[in-house]
Order: structure tokens, then C-alpha cells, then sequence
């Protein structure tokens, strides 16, 4: 028996990782084939024999195997060289098997995990699309699949041509939500997405939190963008502290439900990130150069515009009373500025400067 | 003694003669209507009788038999209580005879419409104008009408009408004691005064007041998006005060319309401002679209050449917006039922009013939205792609702060941006004479690439909104559309970049969909 089939057993027998590898601990993979009859009997309670012994069959294993190929779904184990070496370490509860499609070299650059509330805000999703598009140029970006900031931060990094990883709650055949199936086929094309489970295995409020200790493990650093008070995403940051990765987190406002948990992080020492190169000088990185602003004739109208606007954020009728145009002046002036980037809509009807 | 009186039923918008035939013969008294008549009509026997006797008549019980000609078509209502009592008063020889009991020729020249009260006054009844103009293109020369509908007959020339107030008076016109029929008027658009709001009323909002004004002179439908409370359906109630005035036909045709369904405004008798519907979201689907066995007018016809308000659009049946989409494209519905197949006419320019989700303030900076991505991503799938496809203008309506409220600044009114609109159109009225388009909003494929061709600077400029704000390829069109009609605004022959722009501005829910 290969290790990597043995392992591939333990995977397919369901068990949960932790309790996987508190049994590895006592025994090695081989041992514990070998020995089961005896050994495995007195060690094992009943449902953890049965799980096992129930997998432990060579035709099985092959069959698996077979099973696998057939649907495109490739996999690693803890024996093979090319499982991701941050994974490996024990504080991350290294599953038996890696379930992948994609491109499994994207985990060797550095990483970074990108994640946040799934009920985003106009703020999270603006820094979401245009920090990570970014970050993107020098990090794999690693998230969560989810609606929300996990969705943005994965679009961001495809978008610029960037490598992304997407952890799944679930197996590969059954990938949630269901609103971002075209999402994960394109990280599956372009990216990789990645699950500790075999793949029919549907997602439960359990296998969420479980994974999220992959997506710290799988990175340097872990940036939180926006975080409710209760949330997924301070579990993640929760295992990266534990795992010994770096935290990140971008503040929000004080008065929002959704920032509570991001701001909790920066008072308890989390390192603030106000812009992608935050990020990368932190990581001695360079920061990826900047396109060289471009240069852009703009008339009067539309200096003017800006030049209301460089004083704070204005709304429509706001900046229609003390422009002194006519609103279909403003309206072109507006629209012209926000299709060359230089102003965007900040929150609905309320205008700023794009930096 | 048989006796015949013409008189006139609805099919649709279009009337046809129907022959009273009322005759007296030997038998056990009784009284019969034949002739498919429906509920309204059976009942008409006690409302004749009674009518008939308390003008002070004689109604000696005898066998009596009506026959509504031609007997292939069901007839509905009541407007043939007239003719049948005025049938039996001659076939009983009590009127329209000579002193020799001889029958007077001037029986076949009226047609007699009208329903009786118990006490033989001539009551009020519906769809009075259409059947006038079908009388007059069928060659009728004198009709009879209730004193109630005068003043729909105003309108209608080269027809004698006769308005009476009691089964005596039109017993008196066929005595050839005729009084003189209804003086004619001329239609005036606005005769009476536009009832809408003002929009110096409106604080702030000048974004969508200044949407609400390009889809005015444009003809364009429009959508608005906003948290409650923001006034959305008062921006609404402000476009009939800015809409261009009627013309005469189309005056004619949407009084018609009224006047069949009995929505006309009595005091009146006429449509001459662009009438405003606003059906409730728990309207049906029939109610929306017209039909019913004899296949009424729906709520879309009400609104030909005018306005039809959906406010909350996503809480209107699914079903009911679907149909809403071949009327928007053609202004026309075919209601076609087992009885009879209509065609109504239902150009309306679509006004429709909905939250961003279904707590109202996605995207609000004061409120905090409490919706689910999928409850969100549910509210607006609730609104078909296909009909949206039909909206040129979307427009976000922000909640007013209390200092815009508040504030002394009197906006813009109504009538002058009613004057800029009435320009706009003009334009447009000389650009598509001699087709069936009226408005830039109706443009076909061909007349966009003739009348829509950009400037490199405007061809520039969408090219890069296209990149950067991630608009869909149906936006294409529409942008174009709406550019046309802020370059008429502008009173500028060509489409340059400064009006594709602001076009741009309003199309929101593209955006919002990347």
C-alpha cells in the first residue's frame, strides 16, 4: 500500500481531520492499516472503527482514484512533496487529502487570505475590488467563495490577471453559493479551488469554520476588510493568530454594524491597512508600480467639480447648489469625471474623489 | 302593430345599429326580450313598464315581444331601455302617429340611446362618444342622447344630437316637436386645468427632476429607485403638469377610451389632459390589460397618451408586468376573448417607482441596509430583464435632508419646464413627420442610426463608459434614445459628447447589475 492511498483512505472514511491526526499521532498511517484488526479494536471507539473499516478495502481506494479522474478532480496528500508546505505545519490540523482543481502551483508564490462580511458595504467592496486588484500583483489571493467581500477580493484578482485560491466549506462538487457558481468556474480554469472534503460532501454550519483554518494556513497574512461583530471572517483571523500568521484589517466606520469586528482587531493589535501597499511594505515587498496618472484635458465644469469635491463628499443637490451651473451642466460635468475614474459614488448619491 | 327604432351598441371602440323591434300580438300578457340580451336587458322590462307608466302612458298588460337586431351578438347594458320604450309607445300607437293613427316617417330617422329610471327620466350611460362617431361615419343623422351625456356630444360635428331628461321629451321629438340639438364646441387641450403637482413643491432631488424632464420631451419610460420616504411618488404626480398638451385626436381617442369604461369626469364629458393612472399593485392581471367576457378596456388603455404610475413596482404580480411588454413596444392590446376579439389602442409611457431591496436603504448613507445579497438579488429578479430593457431612464431618488426642506429656495416651476419640454417635442414633431413615430422614445432601429450618429468625441466617451462603469449592450440603444432627446432639450441638431454623458447618468441599474 502507497502512503499516499493510505491517507487517501483515512479522507475517504469521513472522519473529521482533528480526530484524523490525534490518531496519527499515536499511530502512522501504515500501522494503523496493517494493525487494524488487533490493534485498531481497542483503540478506536466503535463509530471510528466502523467509519474506518468500512473504507478499508484495496478495490475501494482504486475505485476512488478512478472515480476521481474520471471527474477532473485531482488530489494530495500529506506524502506527497507538492502539498502546500504551509499547510503542513501541526497548529493548522493538516487534512489527509487536498481535493483540487486548478493550478496547485499558485500555492507556492506567497499568499495572501482576503475575507470579510458576506453583507457587504459600498466602502468594503470598493476596497475589495481595488486594494486586491492591487495586491493582486504581488500575492495569490486566498478567500472563502462567499457572496460579499470573499466574491469581490476572488473578481478582483482574475480580473487583473492574478492568482486566487478559493477554500471550499464543501466538496468540489457541490460549491456554494449557488450565486457564484460562475465564479468558481472561473477560479477553477484560471485559479484553484481547493477543499479538505471528497467532493460529494454538501456544506454545514460546521465545515465552514472548519475551513477557515486553511485559508490562514495557506497564507502569510490574513486581511480582514469588513467584519460584523459575530463573524466568520474573526475566526479566520482567530486561527492565523494561532498558526503565528500576520493580521491585517482595514478600519471602518465606528457607527456600522458590519465594522465592529474589523475595528475589535485593530484595537487588539491587528497591523491597519488603508491601501495595498500597507500590505506589501510590510512583507519588504515592492509595491507594484503605478500606472503613471494619466494626464486629461478637463474644462472648466468639470475643475470645478473636482474642486467642490476635494473638500469633503458632496450629493447631487449639494454640489447642484453651490456649483452654480445648470444641473444639466453637472450632470455631463459628473458623468464625464466618474467615466475617466477621477470621482466615484461613494454610497448611493453621495460623490468623492477616486484616489 | 310592430314598431322598429334604431339604436346603437359597442364592440369594442366601435359601434354598430342595432334595430329595436318591438311588436303587439294576441296572447297571454307577457314581455320578452330576444335577441342574445344580457342580465341588464331582461331587466329592463320592469324598468320600461314602470317608466312607461309613470310618464303617464298607458301599459295595459299585453303580449309583448322585443327583438334586438341583429340577433347574433350578445348585447350588454342598459342604453336600450330608451328605444324599447319608445318602440312600445308606437307599437301601442301612443306616439309617432298622425292624428289619423298613421305612422309618422320621423320614427327611422332617430337613433334613440338612453337608460330609464322608474320614473321615466333618461339616465346617464357609457361609451356615448364612440358610439357617436361610428353613428356619424355610419350616415345616422339624428341621435338621442341622455341629457347626462351632453356634453360628450359637444365634440362631435356634423351629427344632430338630441338631449333629453325624460322619456315625455323624446316622446315629444318624434311627434316632430323636435327642440334644438346640442350646440358643437372646439376640443381644447387643458380646458379645465391640469390637477398635478407643482415641482417648485419638490426640494432638492434636481438629478431626478431634471430625468423626469428629458422623459417628458422625450416620451421615454422611466424607473425610480429609492429608499422610502424620498419622495418618489410625488416626483411622479409632477409629470402631468409637465407633459406636452394634447393634440385633438388624441383628445378623441382617449375620451373614447373613457368613455366606454365610464371613468369620464361628467362635468366635463372630455379627456384634454393626459390622464394619470395609477392601478394599485394588487390590480389583476385583467384589470391591468382589459378583458373579461366582454372584453373591457384595461387600465393600459386608460392611460393611452398619458402616464401609467406602477408604484413599488416589484410588489405587482409577476404575471401581471410581463404582458405589460408587447403594449409597451406596440401601444396597442389585442384582447381577444371567446366572445368577441378587441383591439384597444395603449401608447402610455411607463412610470414605475421601486426600493433598492426590500428594506428599502441598500446603499443609503444614513441607514444601514438589513437585506441579504439573495433576498436582494430575489427583489430585483422580481422585475423581468425584458422589461426593464423597455425603461430608458433610471434614476436614484436619495431621501431629503431637512435643511432642503426646509430651505426658502423656490425651485423651477412646472410651466417653465413645460415650455422647454413643448420645444423639445416640437423638434421631434418636425423630425418624424409623416411616420407613426412621435417621440424620440419610439425611434426604430433605422431612425437611431440616421438621427443618433456621434460625434468621434461622443463615440469616445461611451466607448470609455462602456470600459469603465460596465454597462450592458442593451444600454447601448438607450443611451442613444435618451442623448437624442437631452440634445432636443438642448436644441442642438447634432449628438455630441456632452449629451451622451449625461445620458450616461441615468442608467443606474446597469451599473448596479455588474
Amino acid at each position: 500500500m502507497l502512503l499516499s492511498d493510505l491517507y487517501l483512505w483515512l479522507s475517504q472514511s469521513r472522519l473529521r481531520t482533528s480526530k484524523i491526526n490525534r490518531l496519527l499521532d499515536k499511530l502512522s498511517p501504515q500501522r494503523l492499516w496493517d494493525g487494524f484488526a488487533d490493534e485498531g479494536r481497542y483503540l478506536l471507539d466503535e463509530k471510528t472503527f466502523n467509519a474506518l473499516k468500512r473504507t478499508r478495502n484495496v478495490d475501494y481506494i482504486e475505485n476512488v482514484k478512478r472515480y476521481l479522474e474520471a471527474n477532473h478532480i485531482r488530489y494530495v496528500t500529506r506524502a506527497d512533496p507538492v502539498y502546500p508546505t504551509a499547510l503542513a505545519q501541526s497548529e493548522v490540523d493538516p487534512p489527509p487529502v487536498l481535493y483540487y482543481r486548478g493550478d496547485l502551483d499558485v500555492t507556492r508564490n506567497p499568499c495572501l487570505a482576503v475575507v470579510g462580511t458576506r453583507r457587504a458595504s459600498q466602502y468594503g467592496k470598493y476596497f475589495a475590488q481595488n486594494a486586491v486588484s492591487e495586491l493582486a500583483r504581488s500575492f495569490t489571493i486566498v478567500s472563502g467563495l462567499a457572496t460579499g467581500i470573499d466574491g469581490y477580493a476572488h473578481t478582483a484578482a482574475l480580473s487583473v490577471g492574478g492568482d486566487t485560491v478559493a477554500v471550499l466549506g464543501s466538496g468540489l462538487f457541490n460549491p456554494t453559493p449557488v450565486s457564484n457558481l460562475g465564479l468558481f468556474d472561473d477560479i477553477c480554469r484560471k485559479g484553484l479551488a481547493v477543499s479538505e472534503y471528497p467532493p460529494d460532501v454538501h456544506a454545514t454550519e460546521y465545515t465552514f469554520p472548519e475551513r477557515n483554518r486553511i485559508i490562514s494556513g495557506l497564507c502569510k497574512g490574513v486581511l480582514i476588510v469588513e467584519a460584523a461583530e459575530r463573524s466568520g471572517s474573526l475566526i479566520t483571523a482567530r486561527c492565523a493568530l494561532e498558526q503565528g500568521r500576520d493580521v491585517f484589517a482595514v478600519p471602518g466606520d465606528i457607527d456600522k454594524q458590519r465594522s465592529v469586528g474589523a475595528n475589535n482587531l485593530l484595537k487588539q493589535g491587528a497591523i491597519p491597512v488603508t491601501c495595498a501597499a500597507d500590505v506589501t511594505e510590510f512583507y519588504g515587498m515592492r509595491p507594484p508600480e503605478k500606472r503613471a496618472p494619466q494626464t486629461l484635458a478637463l474644462d472648466f465644469a468639470q475643475e470645478q467639480v473636482l474642486a467642490l469635491l476635494k473638500d469633503g463628499d458632496k450629493s447631487f443637490d449639494g454640489l447642484a447648489e453651490t456649483c452654480g451651473m445648470t444641473v444639466s451642466e453637472l450632470n455631463t460635468a459628473l458623468s464625464t469625471l466618474m467615466i475617466y475614474g477621477l470621482v466615484r459614488e461613494r454610497s448611493k448619491n453621495l460623490y468623492c474623489i477616486s484616489k | 302593430m310592430l314598431a322598429r327604432i334604431n339604436s346603437y351598441a359597442l364592440n369594442g371602440l366601435e359601434g354598430y345599429g342595432v334595430g329595436v323591434e318591438v311588436d303587439i300580438h294576441a296572447g297571454l300578457p307577457g314581455f320578452d326580450v330576444v335577441g342574445l340580451p344580457d342580465t341588464a336587458i331582461k331587466e329592463s322590462r320592469e324598468r320600461v313598464r314602470s317608466a312607461v307608466k309613470n310618464s303617464g302612458f298607458d301599459f295595459t298588460p299585453r303580449k309583448i315581444t322585443v327583438n334586438l337586431a341583429p340577433a347574433y351578438t350578445k348585447k350588454e347594458g342598459p342604453i336600450f331601455d330608451l328605444a324599447i320604450a319608445i318602440g312600445l309607445l308606437a307599437s301601442t300607437e301612443q306616439a309617432g302617429v298622425d292624428e289619423h293613427r298613421k305612422p309618422l316617417p320621423t320614427i327611422g330617422e332617430y337613433v334613440f340611446l338612453g337608460e330609464l329610471s322608474l320614473s321615466g327620466a333618461v339616465t346617464r350611460i357609457n361609451g356615448v362618444m364612440p358610439m357617436l362617431i361610428s353613428a356619424r361615419e355610419h350616415g345616422v343623422k339624428k341621435i338621442v342622447i341622455p341629457y347626462a351625456n351632453a356634453c360628450e356630444a359637444m365634440y362631435i360635428r356634423g351629427v344632430e344630437v338630441y338631449a333629453v331628461k325624460t322619456l315625455r321629451d323624446a316622446v315629444k321629438i318624434i311627434n316632430g316637436d323636435a327642440p334644438a340639438p346640442i350646440k358643437t364646441c372646439d376640443v381644447l387641450p387643458n380646458a379645465y386645468g391640469v390637477v398635478a403637482e407643482d415641482l417648485k413643491y419638490v426640494k432638492g432631488q434636481y438629478s431626478a427632476k431634471r430625468a423626469l424632464e428629458i422623459a417628458a420631451a422625450g416620451g421615454h419610460n422611466i424607473i425610480t429607485i429609492g429608499s422610502p420616504g424620498g419622495g418618489k411618488t410625488m416626483l411622479a404626480k409632477c409629470l402631468p403638469g409637465i407633459l406636452p398638451d394634447m393634440t385633438e385626436s388624441e383628445i378623441l381617442e382617449t375620451t373614447k377610451i373613457h368613455s366606454v369604461a365610464g371613468i369620464l369626469d361628467e362635468r366635463y364629458g372630455i379627456v384634454t389632459e393626459r390622464p394619470f393612472r395609477s392601478p394599485h399593485h394588487t390590480t389583476s392581471r385583467i384589470a391591468l390589460t382589459g378583458g373579461g367576457s366582454s372584453a373591457r378596456p384595461g387600465e393600459i388603455s386608460y392611460a393611452h397618451n398619458g402616464v401609467l404610475f406602477l408604484d413599488e413596482l416589484p410588489e405587482y404580480p409577476r404575471n401581471a408586468l410581463e404582458i405589460l411588454r408587447q403594449p409597451l413596444e406596440d401601444g396597442v392590446i389585442t384582447v381577444s376573448r371567446a366572445a368577441r376579439t378587441v383591439e384597444y389602442p395603449a401608447n402610455f409611457m411607463l412610470v414605475a417607482s421601486m426600493n433598492p431591496c426590500p428594506c428599502g436603504f441598500y446603499g443609503s448613507a444614513t441607514h444601514e441596509c438589513t437585506c441579504t445579497p439573495s433576498q436582494r438579488g430575489k427583489y430585483m429578479s422580481r422585475i423581468s430583464g425584458p422589461l426593464l430593457d423597455r425603461i430608458d431612464l433610471h434614476i436614484e431618488v436619495d431621501e431629503v435632508n431637512y435643511g432642503d426642506l426646509t430651505s426658502d429656495v423656490e425651485a423651477e416651476s412646472s410651466a417653465d419646464v413645460k415650455a422647454r419640454v413643448d420645444a423639445a417635442r416640437k423638434l421631434q414633431t418636425a423630425r418624424y413627420a409623416g411616420t407613426p413615430v412621435h417621440s424620440n422614445a419610439k425611434m426604430t432601429s433605422e431612425m437611431i442610426k440616421t438621427h443618433c450618429s456621434l460625434d468621434p468625441a461622443g463615440e469616445k466617451i461611451m466607448q470609455s463608459a462602456f470600459d469603465k462603469l460596465g454597462m450592458s449592450a442593451r444600454a447601448y440603444t438607450r443611451i442613444l434614445k435618451v442623448a437624442r432627446t437631452i440634445a432636443d432639450l438642448d436644441g442642438s441638431a447634432s449628438v455630441g459628447a456632452k449629451h451622451v454623458a449625461e445620458a450616461v447618468m441615468y442608467r443606474s441599474l446597469d451599473k448596479a447589475v455588474k
